[in-house]
């Protein structure tokens, strides 16, 4: 296997037990994540995107059923040697999976007004990460902890460190979570929609702290987001995901240069920019709801929504097609059964 | 925190002093004579015996005269003598709390012990086979009257299999702790068993609901055991409202348990209450009310004082 990729999922479904049976929520999605690179991945909530970073870190409760051809994390040893961990055969409370956790992948939640746990000195908090995978004592851990904070731009660390959540603001609060992810210096940083909860200026900061991350310490990032502009600014690689579906996937530039399913070219289009709007021009929208997941029922999800849908898509299993090297679409319009226009 | 903790309890104070005005007017506001009780009904007294009776237990002075009478005597540590048997409320409080203590006390004991245990096992294995035990026994023990419980159990322990006393709270052969603790055990059990059911429920919907909350799978993306995350993380965040049902019950404990009291015959200060009620007793009626007031009171300074030691959110101040 390639030794740049350090994740890599194949055909992984997620479903949920409910009452009204069992709802698919991630239909065999697969992708690879480069080492030392950042993968977008995008769309709307509810697409599945969280579900699917969950399902690989075992996130889930009791009611989701996960299946896989394969999920393997490449763990690199100090000498240099990877061999790869098939993580989806580790239970949720596996001792396999609890030292993955923490120590190789980590996961930086949505909200960090709710990520940390209101009762423990923030300090506490960090330190329990680290103490958990590394052999130290408590004084060791929290000099470690303090130079963390530094690293992270939280002032006066010494005494902060003694401070519970509630006494932090949203974005110090997220440098915290950070710091609970990074302390152990994992490989692969899973960052679930970071900055949706946090306003503009802190989102900038933070941004910029993980691609700094990834160019200074060379680590690999699956960020999470519905942020075109984010997306556009720091990813390397995307992947479009819609109702549990990877329809595109492809580099950043890719994507970007020549969007090439009509979902993401509609996502696109629905992007704001400041300046560039003709006057009295409205911003496009993609028509009517993402549909419910219990009512998706036959053909391409997107169907109902697509301007440029034909028979075909109302019906069957939507191939994935490669339309340039390295750049995926899962469509009819690149299967030669439609036209492409 | 010594601080915080001294704030609440000298706040007991001025409380206890507004609830002894309004027990003390409450009681003399209802138009009942004091005296008329103690005369039987089949006798004619005359006025003039009648207002000699009134003087003499002080009755005929001006009410707020009368109160800082009371007030006074109490703080010199009189509380005043019943006017149905002349022993004086401290002996009748000195005879029936400590029972009741030990029964309340007991059973509050008991059913944290066991509710809480049940509850958060029950959240932990949702749906599986603990939870829908655990689910019976809440069920069972708030749809099941207390007397009724109370006298399956003697049925069966007691008359039945013999092992344990019918009622009462000792016997003059008591040597041993066993000796004393076998009297304790059908009366415990019954208070405990609606409570128990009680606290399952709280704790288990309250352990539920902590461990959908994104810090718990903060916790667990550090790779912590599941022990940890459960005791550690979610159990503290849980414990909160079930504290809050935990010391509530205790007056209620210490006050309301007339009818365990009547079933095992346990010589409690509910019973004092009842009887004094039915008779008029009213130097025994407003001691043992602030008695439960002051209860009530102290119960909830220790719940601040719990609440404040589980989340230092209240104990720094901000919320």
């Amino acid at each position: 296997m390639d030794e740049n990729i350090i994740l890599r999922v194949r055909k992984l479904n997620t479903s949920f037990k409910t009452e009204d049976g069992v709802i698919p929520i991630v239909k065999d999605v697969d992708f690879d994540v480069k080492r030392g690179t950042i993968l977008a991945v995008v769309g709307e909530s509810g697409c599945g995107k969280s579900v699917t970073m969950n399902s690989v870190c075992r996130l889930l409760g009791k009611n989701a059923q996960i299946e896989a051809e394969a999920i393997d994390y490449m763990q690199q040893e100090e000498d240099g040697s990877v061999h790869p961990v098939h993580m989806k055969d580790l239970t949720n409370t596996s001792k396999e999976m609890r030292a993955l956790r923490g120590k190789e992948i980590s996961m930086i939640f949505q909200d960090p007004m709710s990520s940390l746990n209101p009762v423990y000195k923030v300090g506490r908090q960090v330190m329990e990460a680290l103490l958990q995978h590394q052999k130290m004592s408590k004084q060791e851990a929290m000099a470690q902890v303090i130079e963390m904070f530094k690293k992270l731009g939280i002032p006066d660390p010494e005494n902060r460190v003694n401070n519970y959540p509630f006494e932090f603001s949203g974005g110090m609060k997220q440098r915290v979570v950070i710091a609970i992810a990074m302390i152990n210096n994992p490989q692969l940083l899973i960052a679930d929609e970071p900055t949706t909860a946090l306003d503009v200026t802190i989102q900038a900061q933070i941004m910029e702290l993980m691609v700094r991350l990834k160019e200074e310490q060379q680590k690999t990032i699956i960020l999470i987001t519905h942020n075109m502009g984010l997306v556009a600014e720091t990813a390397d690689e995307v992947a479009v995901m819609y109702m549990g579906r990877v329809v595109e996937s492809g580099t950043a530039d890719q994507i970007f240069a020549y969007p090439a399913h009509p979902y993401t070219d509609a996502l696109m289009r629905s992007v704001p920019v400041l300046g560039a709007m003709e006057d009295g021009k409205e911003l496009a929208t993609i028509p009517g709801q993402t549909p419910n997941p219990k009512d998706v029922t036959d053909g391409c999800e997107f169907a109902n929504r697509c301007d440029k849908c034909m028979d075909c898509c109302k019906t069957g299993l939507v191939g994935n097609h490669e339309v340039e090297p390295g750049h995926f679409v899962r469509c009819h319009l690149f299967d030669g059964k439609g036209v492409r226009s | 925190m010594g601080k915080f903790i001294l704030k609440k309890c000298l706040m007991i104070i001025p409380m206890l002093f507004i609830i002894s005005v309004l027990v003390f007017f409450a009681i003399r506001m209802t138009k009942a004579d004091p005296v008329s009780w103690l005369i039987p009904a089949d006798v004619v007294v005359s006025e003039e015996n009648m207002e000699a009776l009134r003087a003499r237990y002080g009755l005929d002075a001006p009410l707020y005269v009368q109160y800082f009478r009371w007030i006074g005597n109490i703080l010199r540590g009189d509380f005043g003598k019943s006017i149905v048997g002349g022993t004086s409320v401290a002996t009748i409080i000195a005879r029936s709390l400590p029972a009741t203590f030990e029964l309340a006390f007991g059973a509050l004991i008991i059913s944290s012990v066991i509710g809480i245990t049940l509850g958060v096992l029950s959240a932990i294995h949702q749906n599986g086979p603990v939870d829908y035990i655990g689910r019976f026994i809440a069920v069972l023990g708030t749809s099941m009257p207390q007397f009724f419980f109370g006298i399956i159990m003697i049925q069966i322990f007691a008359i039945k299999l013999g092992w344990l006393p019918i009622g009462g709270r000792t016997d003059p052969s008591v040597v041993t702790f066993w000796d004393r603790a076998k009297y304790l055990i059908l009366p415990t059990l019954t208070m405990s068993i609606a409570m128990i059911s009680t606290l399952l429920k709280y704790s288990r919907n309250s352990m539920l609901e902590v461990l959908n909350k994104d810090y718990i799978k903060t916790a667990r993306m550090k790779g912590i055991s599941e022990k940890r995350v459960y005791i550690t993380h979610a159990l503290r965040n849980a414990l909160r409202p079930v504290m809050v049902i935990i010391i509530f019950r205790l007056p209620l404990l210490i006050g309301g348990s007339v009818v365990i009291e009547s079933v095992f015959s346990w010589p409690g200060i509910s019973t004092q209450i009842v009887g004094a009620t039915t008779s008029g007793d009213y130097p025994v009626i407003m001691v043992t009310t602030l008695l439960i007031a002051a209860t009530i009171l102290v119960s909830s300074v220790l719940l601040d004082i719990i609440t404040a030691l589980l989340d230092p959110r209240v104990r720094l101040g901000k919320e």
